[in-house]
């Protein structure tokens, strides 16, 4: 059975019980009340056939004692006596005993009759008659009909009583039945409760374990996602940690190719180097050969950064080596020109294409004087705190679209003792910056110099490095960075 | 002529898309990718394509950043429109930049001396 019907069952159950309990109360009220009544009826029947005895004695003893004053008495007895019956007609009314109670009264109404006859006669002295009529066969057949009558009543009166005694029995047994049943399903729907509560329980009990099931089997597998996971994390870290390795070491190597600050100190005097590949290596480099009577000094940026960047300079340094001490050291223009030859020499590019800028200077140690070319990068002067920008010619080396045959230019530089001289790579001038990431531009390189330039050059090359990474903010590094400075 | 794929942009290339009402190939954003010869060869590729199909390309660049590998990948695109400039065909280019990253004004000059084919230069101040 469904929970809904056995909550109709237990209203029904309650609602039995409530109305049985007041069934029965009311029962037993009216049950009361009638057993009182009857009680009543049968004492006024008894009152009544006493006082009609009363009558009749009183009635016999004047006429054989021929005393009227016996019977003195007679109408305050007959007046009780009808009240009385008045009273049980009362009483009786709602019951089926008319037929009975009526047959009384006329009864006494006959015998009424026939003794106030004889009392007349008495007070008349007529003795002798009147002492025939109360001894008389009527008097004496009306008094025994009378008699019948009254016991009939009682009898009928305990009759009734008993009657509907046996209803009220029989309405208590059904109220009991009734009672019963309603308990009965009473404890039927507390079986069915408690069993539904114990299905509950088991369903919850059940359910319960399919949960922590499901918990322990989701747990494992997010286990075993996470050992996979970590697997795949140490995989890559490890991977990770050999390559980063390795372009550690491939720095080491890159940087041998770069001249040490002994050279750079010598030749230069103050001087400052910024050098900052985007990745650990690069493909900018700086380059410093010292001879007899002067020294080359040059800012190199080759295509690209990071691994590939790098190996281009392995490449380009060893080229430009191989001009230096075979075909050229003293004419920085003549020097880009064979560099340009032998690398596109050197490098046969099909898919890709790849060269260099330079900014190559050479200082005659003695005089001073100063030449220089360059291919996409340019010489900054700093004079008087004025600026000079000396272009490189716009052809670049190594390129598949360099001519071979192309010759640069060289410039003479004139500088005062104090003059500061520069070499950017493109790195600085394209550092993102700002929100548009605009790059830090010559303008703003220019400005710079020149506002710095009574600072020492180290504090120089921390002021530029400072500025930069302002100006980068939170952008990251495009491109790698080489500054160049000395002073004359 | 044949469609052109939209090249969205990243960090470190730019969008390229195609016009083919106004024949307009645009370029715009920044430009340095690990290896700019795979990038730019699709395209170069297929502007080769066009340029045999049709009478008329345009080129509307602006970037704001250009690595040097770029740079060459720009000057073999460049290449193939002065090529067909001089075969007659209706090319141009439209470089645009902006007033404060004067650097690639220096570029788009440099750019400009390298071809004989209309090129305009539009200066950008917001």
């Amino acid at each position: 059975m469904k929970f809904f019907n056995s909550v109709k069952a237990l209203y029904l159950a309650v609602a039995i019980l409530i109305m049985t309990i007041g069934l029965g109360s009311y029962v037993d009220i009216k049950n009361e009340a009638m057993h009182a009544r009857h009680l009543e009826i049968n004492t006024g029947l008894e009152r009544i056939v006493r006082l009609n005895h009363e009558l009749t004695n009183m009635l016999l003893i004047s006429v054989l004692e021929h005393s009227t004053l016996r019977a003195a008495s007679y109408n305050t007895v007959n007046n009780n006596l009808e009240q009385t019956i008045k009273t049980v007609v009362t009483l009786t009314r709602q019951q089926n005993l008319n037929q009975e109670i009526s047959a009384l009264s006329d009864g006494h109404s006959r015998l009424h009759a026939i003794e106030e006859h004889a009392m007349k006669l008495m007070h008349a002295d007529k003795w002798d008659e009147s002492r025939s009529i109360l001894f008389g066969d009527t008097y004496v057949l009306a008094k025994k009909t009378y008699e019948i009558d009254s016991e009939t009543a009682v009898s009928a009166v305990t009759g009734e009583l008993a009657t509907t005694a046996q209803h009220f029995r029989i309405f208590r047994l059904a109220a009991l039945a009734l009672r019963i049943a309603a308990l009965l399903l009473l404890l039927w729907v507390g079986i069915l409760f408690s069993q539904k509560a114990k299905a509950d329980l088991e369903e919850q009990v059940r359910l319960r374990h399919q949960i922590s099931e499901a918990y322990e089997e989701l747990e494992g597998r997010v286990l075993e996602r996470t050992a996979e996971l970590s697997a795949a994390n140490r995989m890559l870290e490890e991977s990770r940690n050999r390559i980063m390795q390795s372009i550690h070491y491939a720095r080491i190597i890159q940087t041998s190719i770069l001249p040490d600050q002994e050279l750079l100190s010598r030749c230069l005097g103050e001087h400052f180097v910024l050098y900052r590949p985007k990745d650990i290596v690069g493909g900018d480099f700086y380059y410093m050969r010292e001879f007899p009577g002067h020294f080359l000094l040059a800012a190199i940026d080759c295509t690209g950064h990071g691994v590939p960047g790098a190996f281009m300079t392995m490449t380009v340094n060893s080229v430009l080596n191989h001009v230096v001490d075979v075909i050229c050291n003293d004419n920085p223009a003549r020097i880009l020109s064979e560099l340009n030859r032998v690398m596109r020499q050197t490098l046969k590019f099909r898919e890709v294409d790849a060269g260099l800028d330079i900014a190559l200077c050479m200082v005659d140690r003695t005089s001073g004087h100063m030449v220089f070319a360059g291919a996409g990068l340019s010489l900054f002067v700093v004079s008087g705190g004025a600026m000079r920008e000396i272009k490189g010619d716009h052809q670049r080396v190594g390129y598949k679209v360099s001519r071979s045959d192309f010759s640069f230019t060289n410039h003479d530089i004139r500088t005062l003792p104090g003059d500061t001289c520069y070499f950017t790579t493109d790195g600085l001038l394209d550092e993102p910056g700002g929100e548009k990431k605009f790059g830090f531009g010559t303008e703003r390189f220019i400005a710079m110099l020149v506002a710095n330039n009574s600072l020492g050059m180290d504090e120089q090359a921390g002021f530029f490095g400072r500025t930069l990474a302002e100006y980068r903010g939170e952008h990251s590094q495009r491109d790698d960075v080489t500054v160049i400075g000395f002073r004359v | 002529m044949q469609l052109f794929d939209t090249v969205p942009k990243t960090a470190s290339t730019p969008q390229i898309s195609f016009d083919p009402d106004g024949l307009k190939l645009y370029i715009s954003g920044e430009s340095y990718p690990e290896n700019s010869f795979e990038f730019y060869a699709p395209i170069i590729m297929w502007v080769k394509e066009a340029l045999a199909e049709t009478a008329g390309l345009t080129l509307d660049i602006n970037i704001s950043y250009m690595n040097s590998s770029s740079t060459k990948c720009m000057l073999d695109l460049l290449d193939l429109l002065e090529e067909a400039h001089q075969n007659g065909a209706a090319v141009s280019i439209i470089w645009h930049f902006d007033k404060k990253n004067p650097r690639l004004l220096d570029l788009a000059e440099e750019f400009k001396e390298e071809v004989t084919l209309p090129f305009t230069i539009v200066e950008h101040s917001d």
